[in-house]
C-alpha cells in the first residue's frame, strides 16, 4: 500500500515537473538574447529555473557557473523525486546516480589523458558529493591509472576498470573504460528492472533501456564507419555494447561489413530500424538519436500509468532540456546565428 | 469517414522549370514531397540539390531584428509583393542602427542597475565586518578581494589547502557565501585565477569608500539616476518601433515567401539537367495535380499505386466530416494512425460526445457549453471549442432526458406530463432504484464499448493479416471470447437462472481462449511461418513471464469493465453538486439567491465540465485506445507556407 501511495507520487510529481519545461517559444526567445547574461536573467525570471538561479547576478555570471547551476537543478529535481521512495537502497531510481558515477569517473580519464587531471576540481559537480559511492574530492586529486584504481578501489567501478591498465607510457583506452563501465550500467539496469517489476512496465523500461543503447551503438558504428573507415570489423565489434538484443544477427552482421558510413546507413535503412534513420544527414548523429529519445520519451511520459516509466521519461526529457540549454548558452557565447543554434536545438 | 487513399506521385522536368513546378506544388497545398536521400542511394547518378537559399540570410537578420524589438512576425500571403526587394536593405539597416544604439544604451543601463543592486545587496552582507574598509585597503602586503563564492566552490577549497590565501565568509546564504579572501601580494595573480575558476564574483569597492555605509549611499544615488535614464530610452525604443512595425512586417511576408519556395529544393534530385521530385498525393487530387503541373512546359507527372516504393512510408492523411473533425486533434495527441490501420475518429466521436452528453446531463448548462464553444471557435479559433459545441448539445439532450434545466431538476415536469403525456420525467437521478439503475448502465456501457473496440482490434489485424493481433492476443478473437463468456457466466448466475458455467463451458470459453493468449507469440510466430517458436530466455522464464502477464489481462479486464462505473458515479455527483447550489440558493433572499444561482452554476461548470471531459478522454486513450489503436504513423505533411 505504502508503495502504491509513494509511485503515485512519483508519477504525478514527474508529471508536474515536466509541466514546469521550457516551451518551443521560450527557447526562440532564448535564441535571440545576445549574452550569456540576459540568458542567464531570462532563465531566472521566465521559466521553471527561477528558484535555481535565485541571488545570481547576471551580468556578473560565468558560462560554467550557469551551467552548473542548471545541472544542480535538474539534479535536486531527481532528489525530490525519489524523496517519495521508499526502497531507497535498492531501488530503481539509484540507476541515475550510477550514470552520474561513470561520467565522473569517465571525464577523469579524458583529462588523465590529456595531461589536464588538475581542470577535475574546477568541472566536478560538488552537490553531489553526498550521494555518490566514492569521494569525488578524493577523485579531484587523482594523477594517474594506479591513483583512479585507489580511489574507487572498494566500489564495481575498481574491479571493472582493473581489464583497463595502459601499457607503461600508453593512454588509457577511453573507449575500453566507456565500453565496460556502459556495458556493467546497461546490465546491471536490466537485472534490476527483471527483479522489479513485472508486465507492461518491465516492457516499457527495457523498451527505453534498449532503444537508448541502439541508438548508442548506432551512433558509433556510424562515427567508426565515417571517420575511421579502415577500422577491422572486430575492433568496431569492441566498441559497442554488447546487450544488443533486439537485432537480428543477420541484421547486425550487415551493419558491420559495411565498408563507408553510406553503407552502414543504406544497412540501416533496410532494416527494422529505418525508422532511425532521419530525413537529413548524419553530420550530427547526437541529434538524431537525441531526437529519437526525445520523442520516445515524451510519448512514455504522455501515457505513463507507472512511476518508473514516468520517472525515467522525464529524468530522459530533462537531460535533453539541460543539452538544450547548453547548446544556446555555448551559441550565444561563441557567436552562432540564432537559425544555425536552432538547427540543433531537440523540440 | 476513413483514412485519405494516397499515390505515389514522381515529378519530373527540365531543372529550368523546377521553381514554377515548386511553387505550383506549393500552391496546390496537397503535395506531401519525400526527402530524395532515400532514393538517390540506390540510383547512381542522382545527386541531391544542396544549394545555398540565397534569401535565408535577410530571412535570419528580419527574424533577428523582429526579436530585439520584440515584434511578433506574422506572415500574410497578401502583403507578399508590397514591398519592393530593392529598397529592403537600406530600410533593414537604417532601421536596425537606430534600434541597436537604443537597446545598447538599455543594456549598460540594466547592466549598472543590475550591479548597483547586487553591490548594495553584498555590501549588507558585509555589515559584520566591524573594521573599515579604508584601514583594510590601506594594508602594504596583502591584497584583500570581497565579494561571494558559490557554496559549491566553498566545499572546493579544501583542495587548495596548500596554497597561500584565506577565505573568512562572512555571512552564508543557500547558493553563495558571502565574503573576502586574503592573500600576499606575490601570490595575488594565481591566488585570483584560483578563485575566478571556483566562480568567485567580486565586488569593486569605490574608490572613496570609507565604511560600507558610506559606500551602500553611493551606490543608492547613482541607482536612481540610472533609472530616471532607463525610463527615457525605453520610451524612445517604443516610438521607434510603432512608426516602423508596419513596413517591417511586410518586408518579412515578402522574404519569407522567396525563402521558404526556395528551400523546397531540398526535396530535389538533379541528373543531366533533369530534375527528380517525389512524393504522395491524395487519389482524388490526381487529375487537378497532373492538369496543373503538366500545364508547364517540359514538366511530366507519373502516379504510381502508394506501396510501390518499399523504401517509403506512406503518410496518413485523416479525411473526416465536419462533425469529427475536431475529434482529431484528440487521437493526433495519442499518435497518428499508421496508413494501413483504422482511422479512430469517428468512433472517438461518437464515444466522447456520448460519455461526456451522459455523466454532464443539464440542458441550461449544456447550450451553455456549447454557445461558449461556439465563440471560442469564432473569435480565438480554438478547435476545443468545435469539440465544447459537439459536447455542449449532447449534454444538453441528456438534461432532456434527466428533466435538469441549471440544476433545477422539476422545471421541465409540464414538458413530460401535459405535452408528451407522461407520467414524470424520463430519469429522475436522485431516486434511489435509478441510482442502482444507472451503476448498471454505465457497467453495460462500457461492456459494449470494449467489445466494440476488440472488434475493431480484429479488423485490423485481419486486414494486416496480422494473426497473433487478430486471434490470439488478449484484444482479439480469444480475448472477446474470454470476456463475453465471463460476462454471459457471471449474468446467469446473478439473473437467477441456471448457471452457464458448467464443465464444458469453462474449457471451451474460459480456458481454451486463457491457454491460447498465453500461447499467443509462439502460435503468432507459426502463422508467419516461422517454426522457431522455442522462447529465446528458456522454457521457465517463458511460463513465470506469460503467468503474470496472464494475470494482468484477467485483471485489466475486470478493472477496465469496473472503470465505467465513473459514468454513472458523475451523473449522480452532477445532481448532487446542483442539489448543494439550490439549497444555498433558497438559504438567500432577493438578489442574493440570483448571484449564488449563476456562481454556483459557472463554479459546477468550470469545475465538473472539466472533470468530465477530462475522465472522458481518459476512458477514450486508456480503456478504448489501448485495445486496438497503435499511433504509429506518418503525418501528412504538405508543402505549404503558412
Amino acid at each position: 500500500m505504502l508503495s502504491s501511495f509513494s509511485d503515485k507520487a512519483i508519477m504525478t510529481k514527474a508529471m508536474s515537473m515536466y509541466g514546469k519545461r521550457i516551451t518551443e517559444e521560450q527557447y526562440l526567445e532564448l535564441l535571440h538574447k545576445k549574452s550569456v547574461a540576459e540568458i542567464a536573467a531570462y532563465l531566472r525570471d521566465e521559466t521553471g529555473y527561477a528558484a535555481a538561479l535565485s541571488g545570481i547576478q547576471p551580468t556578473a555570471i560565468h558560462r560554467g557557473q550557469v551551467e552548473l547551476l542548471l545541472r544542480k537543478e535538474r539534479f535536486s529535481r531527481y532528489l525530490r523525486l525519489i524523496h517519495y521512495d521508499n526502497n531507497q537502497k535498492d531501488s530503481y531510481y539509484r540507476y541515475l546516480v550510477m550514470e552520474v558515477e561513470i561520467e565522473q569517473i569517465l571525464q577523469m580519464v579524458q583529462l588523465l589523458n590529456s595531461g589536464r587531471a588538475g581542470e577535475y576540481i574546477v568541472q566536478y559537480p560538488g552537490f553531489l558529493g553526498h550521494i555518490t559511492s566514492f569521494d569525488l574530492m578524493a577523485l579531484a586529486r587523482v594523477r594517474s591509472f594506479d591513483d583512479l584504481i585507489a580511489v574507487l578501489a572498494d566500489t564495481v567501478y575498481g574491479r571493472l576498470l582493473l581489464n583497463c591498465r595502459p601499457r607503461a607510457g600508453q593512454p588509457i583506452s577511453y573507449t575500453r573504460c566507456e565500453v565496460i563501465l556502459g556495458a556493467y550500467f546497461y546490465k546491471h539496469i536490466e537485472d534490476v528492472i527483471d527483479q522489479n517489476f513485472r508486465g507492461k512496465i518491465r516492457l516499457h523500461l527495457h523498451e527505453i533501456f534498449q532503444t537508448h543503447l541502439e541508438l548508442l551503438n548506432i551512433g558509433t558504428i556510424y562515427r567508426i564507419k565515417k571517420y575511421f573507415p579502415q577500422t577491422p570489423r572486430e575492433k568496431v565489434v569492441k566498441c559497442i555494447y554488447p546487450m544488443w538484443k533486439r537485432i537480428p544477427e543477420e541484421e547486425l552482421n550487415r551493419m558491420l561489413d559495411a565498408v563507408t558510413a553510406e553503407e552502414f546507413l543504406d544497412a540501416v535503412a533496410a532494416s527494422p530500424y529505418s525508422r532511425y534513420v532521419g530525413s537529413d544527414d548524419f553530420t550530427f548523429i547526437e541529434y538524431h538519436t537525441d531526437c529519437i529519445n526525445y520523442h520516445m520519451s515524451r510519448r512514455f511520459l504522455r501515457f505513463a500509468t507507472d512511476a518508473p516509466t514516468a520517472f525515467t521519461a522525464y529524468m530522459s526529457l530533462s537531460r535533453i532540456e539541460l543539452s538544450n540549454l547548453t547548446t544556446i548558452i555555448e551559441g550565444v557565447r561563441y557567436g552562432v546565428a540564432p537559425s544555425e543554434i536552432k538547427k540543433m536545438l531537440i523540440l | 469517414m476513413s483514412i485519405e487513399k494516397m499515390t505515389l506521385v514522381q515529378i519530373t522536368g527540365h531543372v529550368d522549370v523546377l521553381d514554377k513546378v515548386l511553387r505550383r506544388c506549393s500552391d496546390i497545398g496537397q503535395f506531401h514531397p519525400e526527402q530524395p536521400a532515400q532514393l538517390t542511394d540506390k540510383a547512381g547518378g542522382f545527386t541531391q540539390m544542396m544549394e545555398e537559399n540565397p534569401y535565408k540570410a535577410r530571412l535570419n537578420r528580419i527574424v533577428d531584428i523582429g526579436v530585439n524589438a520584440g515584434i511578433t512576425l506574422k506572415y500574410d500571403a497578401a502583403d507578399v509583393r508590397k514591398v519592393a526587394s530593392d529598397g529592403i536593405d537600406d530600410f533593414l539597416d537604417s532601421f536596425h542602427k537606430e534600434l541597436l544604439e537604443l537597446s545598447d544604451r538599455k543594456r549598460e543601463l540594466t547592466k549598472a542597475i543590475e550591479e548597483g543592486q547586487t553591490a548594495e545587496v553584498q555590501l549588507r552582507h558585509l555589515d559584520s565586518l566591524d573594521v573599515s574598509l579604508d584601514e583594510l585597503f590601506a594594508c602594504e602586503f596583502l591584497k584583500i578581494r570581497f565579494g561571494r563564492l558559490p557554496v559549491d566552490s566553498y566545499g572546493k577549497l579544501a583542495y587548495y589547502k596548500d596554497r597561500l590565501f584565506f577565505f573568512v565568509s562572512l555571512s552564508e546564504g543557500s547558493t553563495y557565501h558571502w565574503g573576502m579572501y586574503i592573500t600576499t601580494v606575490d601570490h595575488v595573480a594565481e591566488v585570483d585565477d584560483i578563485f575566478s575558476s571556483l566562480y568567485f564574483e567580486r565586488i569593486r569597492i569605490p574608490e572613496a569608500h570609507g565604511t560600507p555605509g558610506i559606500a551602500k549611499q553611493m551606490f543608492k544615488d547613482e541607482l536612481v539616476k540610472n533609472k530616471a535614464e532607463l525610463e527615457e530610452v525605453n520610451n524612445r525604443l517604443a516610438e521607434l518601433i510603432r512608426a516602423n512595425e508596419e513596413k517591417f512586417q511586410d518586408i518579412y511576408s515578402g522574404v519569407r515567401f522567396r525563402s521558404e519556395s526556395f528551400d523546397l529544393r531540398r526535396y530535389v534530385s538533379v541528373y543531366k539537367g533533369q530534375f527528380h521530385l517525389t512524393g504522395f498525393l491524395p487519389t482524388r487530387d490526381e487529375e487537378a495535380f497532373r492538369k496543373s503541373i503538366e500545364s508547364i512546359d517540359r514538366a511530366h507527372v507519373e502516379f504510381k499505386p502508394q506501396d510501390s516504393d518499399k523504401r517509403l512510408v506512406t503518410p496518413t492523411k485523416l479525411n473526416n466530416c465536419k462533425l469529427f473533425q475536431p475529434f482529431e486533434m484528440f487521437v493526433d495527441m495519442y499518435g497518428t494512425p499508421s496508413y494501413n490501420e483504422i482511422d479512430p475518429t469517428p468512433f472517438v466521436g461518437i464515444t466522447y460526445t456520448l460519455l461526456y452528453g451522459i455523466m454532464f446531463g443539464d440542458l441550461g448548462q449544456g447550450l451553455v457549453i456549447a454557445l461558449l464553444g461556439a465563440l471560442l471557435w469564432k473569435f480565438k479559433k480554438m478547435n476545443l471549442g468545435r469539440i465544447m459545441t459537439r459536447i455542449g448539445i449532447s449534454a444538453a439532450c441528456f438534461g432532456l432526458v434527466y428533466g435538469s434545466v441549471f440544476g433545477m431538476e422539476h422545471l421541465l415536469d409540464p414538458l413530460y406530463t401535459d405535452l408528451l403525456g407522461l407520467p414524470g420525467k424520463p430519469v429522475e437521478v436522485m431516486d434511489p432504484l435509478t441510482i442502482n439503475n444507472l451503476l448498471i448502465f454505465a457497467i453495460g456501457l462500457g461492456v459494449v464499448l470494449i467489445i466494440a473496440s476488440m472488434t475493431i482490434n480484429i479488423v485490423i489485424g485481419l486486414k494486416n493479416r496480422d494473426f497473433e493481433k487478430a486471434i490470439f492476443s488478449n484484444n482479439g478473437l480469444a480475448g472477446m471470447v474470454f470476456y463475453v463468456a465471463v460476462l454471459l457466466g457471471v449474468l446467469s448466475m446473478l439473473s437467477g437462472g441456471q448457471s452457464l458455467f458448467t464443465p464444458l463451458y469453462i474449457l471451451a470459453f474460459i480456458v481454451l481462449p486463457i491457454l491460447v493468449i498465453f500461447l499467443k507469440h509462439p502460435l503468432g510466430k507459426l502463422t508467419r511461418g516461422n517454426r522457431h517458436i522455442k522462447p529465446e530466455g528458456g522454457i521457465g522464464s517463458f511460463i513465470l513471464e506469460g503467468f503474470f502477464e496472464l494475470f494482468e489481462v484477467v485483471l485489466s479486464f475486470v478493472t477496465n469493465t469496473m472503470s465505467f462505473l465513473r459514468v454513472g458515479g458523475f451523473i449522480i455527483s452532477h445532481a448532487g453538486m446542483m442539489a448543494v447550489v439550490l439549497t444555498l440558493t433558497e438559504m438567500m433572499t432577493g438578489s442574493g439567491s440570483i448571484v449564488v444561482m449563476i456562481l454556483g452554476n459557472a463554479f459546477v461548470m468550470a469545475l465538473e465540465g472539466f472533470i468530465v471531459g477530462i475522465q472522458g478522454l481518459r476512458l477514450e486513450f486508456y480503456e478504448l485506445f489501448s485495445r486496438y489503436f497503435e499511433g504509429q504513423g506518418k503525418p501528412f505533411r504538405p508543402v505549404v507556407i503558412q
